[in-house]
């Protein structure tokens, strides 16, 4: 039983985790919280539906498709929402409400696009059970939390072994120091925006693929915990965001195990809550050099 | 910046407000208020209101309750109105929202012509004081909670009581002998009410044709269900009875397919609809529930509404929808009955007294409002729900 | 002439922060900008690398006119920035930070870059593997000037390399201006320790409130009784 809890809330734990990433690169770039985030989650998903809805691809293609769509929705988020904001040197106050705003736009527009209700989606990792120490365990959990764990590791050797994965790092550190030393901080800005969509879509699509399903409100909860996460575990920091995820999730499952499934939303706050109250900064966040 | 947030705060109630508003068919100029019903020259529609969520996560509900009052009211047109007066269907958009419902019901209240409303499906516990107070007629196609007829006597409900509902659901668990009971129970009024309910039943009972082994609280909608389904699964469930809504039933009998692949799922009348075959698939094949209304039935008033149903929605209405239709027939009806009279309290008493045979069986009511039901237990089997 | 600069005008809002500057550096010179606090020195270098772009007048780089290119792409031209208060990349080690400065050049120019500036400064060698944010701040400095080096600058704008140094470090950082121009780097420098600068400079020019108020050979700058009443403690 223990085993089996465990195994659930490391599976959804790495989700959280791929979210919470998304919250923490543009949060380190632009110390702006992108409320966005959840709603670009969702479009994630819906776009590898239509790429195989509506578009007839196979399902890779369609991850594909969704991938770039979105990374680019991302893009168009910052270029039209948030860069005429920082040339005209807007409040980051100003700039917060417009991701509000905007995800609220983009939500709308898929429930014009789709409706409000529950859509099927198709089961991509579906091999069934097996056990181990005497729990049941469905591969897709073993699945999914192996594709995000990959992801994570593959984006944090992006961002921590390449040339522009320095750049990054430079321009979340001292962003005028970072344009004097050649690097375009507009295009690194854009490209943060487009990973951090990218994973978002990743793991709406993992998300929908577990749950079999998808709907325009599927990103509301997940969307705040995941935040919840990249707090909670220092926000700006990418291991930081991975541990905040795991912990999340399997505190979650650990409550629905001991206290009963109702507790389950309630975890991430309140645990988020007292880490704050110990650490303001989060587990791994740094005084300074990230602040929320 | 405290200025500004208020604005746009402002600015978004606006909106909303004018969202709720442009989704009703209130016209304005059928304005001019006449009292007198009963002069035949008399044009001015009479009104009745439909309200549900039509948008949000409970959309299916009031999609259906819409679609099902319109076909209702356009019988009725086409066969003259009542007393060569038209009908007039106001049509509201709850939005999933307790709040939103309210603030439908006080703009109801305000409407002239105005006989009564089908449906709410948030606010149910929250309305029926108001239209009380305002002697407006409330039949709920939904509610199924115990204290909502108890709100006033002007709200009458089509649907099963909760422990009505719950005797079928049990009879399903038994009809399939799988007795074993994991109850899956919503952590809101009706998902608590509904487990206590059952506790209550079974004592009576005697404990003896079913045993509950697990109980489990859930937050619903868009939650990991394998948590709480490897706790039914270390308890040894057979059945697990749903107290929620097909917005949880579905994903969590996805997932339970993988891991309990034997488990047998009851779930209640909300979940005899389309959405859930559709969106559940194969994995829905084998859940049971327990219902008033059955599309495959040969009567033809069933077929009628069917077949103009499916041609509005391209959609087989659910069990609530058929309920929603009657709901309608019985307003009606009753508006009908009193000779153009078109005296509220008269109204009222007819729906009490109506003889109403609809889609659903007969729609009588009990001295407290509440319809009695006769249900018989449906699975779905290739994916459409037929008699078991 | 390496860079000139005709007539700009530069504004933060309201404020009219650099009013008709001109100047001129040749290839080969070490040219000070001195003035007192909030005289334009810094302003002056933000507009010639991009970061301001002035409301009018124009900026000549090697005969291009660059008054509206991007920074990134007056970096790669050639100019090069160690700016005020060094803002080195704190949680990146020192060579990650010579590395950032490289950002524009490829494979073997990038190790050429580090032992061009490990032999200048065999310290930051020594601290290679630490974390910027943890090194003194004379090492910052070196750590500031060897990142804009990395790109082979041809124009190194050096904006208050002294700045809250001791004075024995002050004169080692002068010293090695002056072997970075040897070895062909031009040099626009901002100080305010005008003495120290006008005795390595070549020409230097007197900023207030925006204004250029004298242009000069650093010989001549030094004689200047205003000069020596106002920058050189009499």
């Amino acid at each position: 039983m223990f085993v089996e809890q465990l195994i659930n809330g490391l599976a959804i734990g790495t989700i959280y985790a791929l979210v919470a990433v998304g919250y923490s690169l543009v949060f380190g770039i632009l110390r702006l919280v992108n409320f966005t985030h959840s709603s670009v989650y969702t479009l994630g998903a819906f776009m590898v539906y239509v790429g195989v809805e509506y578009l007839h691809l196979n399902i890779f293609l369609a991850i594909l498709f969704s991938l770039v769509t979105t990374g680019f929705a991302g893009v168009m988020i910052d270029k039209m929402g948030l860069e005429p904001l920082r040339k005209k040197g807007a409040s980051k106050i100003s700039a917060m409400i417009t991701t509000i705003g905007l995800s609220y736009i983009i939500i709308n527009c898929l429930n014009i696009a789709f409706g409000s209700q529950i859509i099927r989606f198709p089961d991509l990792f579906n091999y069934g059970t097996f056990k181990l120490l005497g729990a049941t365990i469905a591969w897709q959990q073993v699945i999914i939390g192996a594709v995000a764990l990959i992801l994570l590791v593959a984006l944090s050797i992006f961002i921590n072994r390449t040339r522009i994965g320095l750049a990054m790092r430079a321009v979340q550190q001292e962003p005028s120091a970072a344009a004097i030393n050649g690097i375009n901080v507009n295009m690194i800005i854009s490209l943060t925006f487009f990973l951090g969509a990218a994973s978002a879509a990743i793991a709406g699509t993992l998300i929908a693929s577990y749950n079999q399903y998808l709907r325009s409100s599927m990103g509301d909860i997940v969307g705040l915990k995941a935040f919840a996460a990249a707090v909670l575990g220092g926000i700006g920091s990418l291991p930081g965001s991975v541990l905040g995820g795991l912990i999340i999730g399997v505190s979650e499952s650990m409550a629905v195990y001991k206290l009963g499934g109702s507790y389950i939303d309630m975890v991430a706050f309140s645990l988020l809550f007292l880490v704050l109250l110990i650490r303001p900064y989060g587990i791994l966040g740094r005084k300074g050099s990230t602040k929320v | 910046m405290k200025k500004k947030l208020c604005m746009l705060l402002a600015l978004l109630l606006v909106v909303t407000t004018l969202g709720a508003c442009g989704n009703g068919a209130a016209p304005a100029s059928t304005a001019s208020a006449s009292a007198s019903g009963g002069n035949p020259t008399d044009k001015t529609p009479i009104k009745v209101a439909v309200a549900g969520p039509l948008t949000g996560n409970y959309s299916e509900y009031g999609i259906g309750f819409d679609a099902a009052c319109k076909i209702m009211v356009d019988k009725w047109n086409k066969d003259g109105g009542i007393n060569g007066r038209p009908i007039e269907l106001l049509s509201y958009d709850e939005k999933s929202s307790t709040e939103e419902g309210l603030a439908i019901a006080q703009l109801l209240c305000g409407e002239d012509n105005f006989y009564g409303v089908v449906g709410h499906f948030s606010a149910s516990m929250a309305v029926g004081t108001l239209y009380t107070e305002e002697r407006v007629p409330l039949i709920s196609a939904s509610s199924s909670s115990a204290g909502f007829t108890g709100q006033g006597d002007c709200c009458f409900r089509l649907n099963a009581t909760i422990s009505t509902e719950t005797m079928g659901m049990l009879e399903c668990a038994k009809t399939a002998g799988k007795t074993k009971l994991g109850v899956v129970y919503l952590n809101n009024d009706w998902g608590r009410n509904a487990y206590d309910n059952l506790k209550t039943l079974l004592q009576e009972k005697g404990n003896e044709d079913w045993e509950i082994v697990d109980a489990e609280e859930i937050a619903g909608g868009d939650m990991d269900y394998n948590a709480v389904i490897s706790n039914l699964n270390a308890a040894g469930a057979e059945t697990a009875i749903m107290f929620c809504y097909y917005d949880s039933v579905v994903p969590f009998t996805i997932k339970a397919r993988t891991v309990m692949p034997d488990l047998n799922i009851v779930c209640g009348v909300n979940c005899y609809n389309d959405t859930f075959l559709k969106v559940g698939g194969k994995d829905v094949e084998g859940c049971m529930a327990p219902s008033v209304f059955a599309a495959v039935s040969d009567d033809p008033d069933v077929k009628y509404f069917v077949d103009e149903y499916k041609a509005r929605t391209t959609q087989v209405p659910s069990s609530l929808t058929a309920q929603a239709y009657d709901a309608m027939g019985v307003l009606l009806t009753a508006i009908a009955e009193n000779n153009g009279e078109l005296d509220k309290e008269a109204i009222l008493k007819s729906i009490q007294n109506n003889d109403y045979k609809g889609v659903t069986g007969s729609c009588s009511f009990s001295e407290n409002r509440d319809a009695t039901r006769n249900f018989s237990p449906m699975v779905v089997s290739n994916g459409q729900w037929i008699y078991y | 002439m390496i860079l000139e600069v005709k007539n700009i005008n530069t504004y933060y809002e309201n404020i009219h922060a650099l009013k008709d500057v001109s100047l001129e550096v040749n290839e080969g010179e070490i040219v000070a900008l001195i003035g007192s606090n909030g005289a334009g020195k810094t302003t002056t270098l933000s507009t010639i690398i991009g970061i301001k772009k002035p409301k009018s007048g124009e900026i000549f780089f090697m005969g291009k006119n660059i008054t509206q290119t991007s920074t990134h792409e007056i970096v790669k031209m050639g100019i090069g920035l160690s700016p005020e208060g060094r803002l080195v990349f704190p949680d990146l080690t020192v060579e990650e930070n010579l590395r950032v400065g490289a950002y524009l050049r490829k494979g073997a120019e990038i190790d050429k870059g580090y032992e061009y500036v490990y032999s200048l400064f065999p310290r930051l060698y020594e601290r290679k593997n630490q974390a910027s944010g943890t090194l003194s701040g004379g090492e910052q400095q070196m750590l500031a000037i060897g990142r804009a080096l990395m790109n082979r600058p041809k124009l190194l704008m050096l904006d208050e390399p002294s700045l809250g140094l001791a004075p024995n470090l002050v004169i080692m950082i002068f010293k090695l201006i002056k072997k970075i121009r040897d070895m062909g780097v031009t040099i626009l420098l901002i100080e305010q320790n005008a003495n120290m600068s006008l005795h390595i400079a070549d020409r230097g020019y007197v900023l207030e409130t925006g204004c250029v108020k004298l242009a000069d050979t650093a010989a001549n700058l030094r004689n200047n009784e205003a000069v020596k009443k106002a920058y050189l403690g009499g």
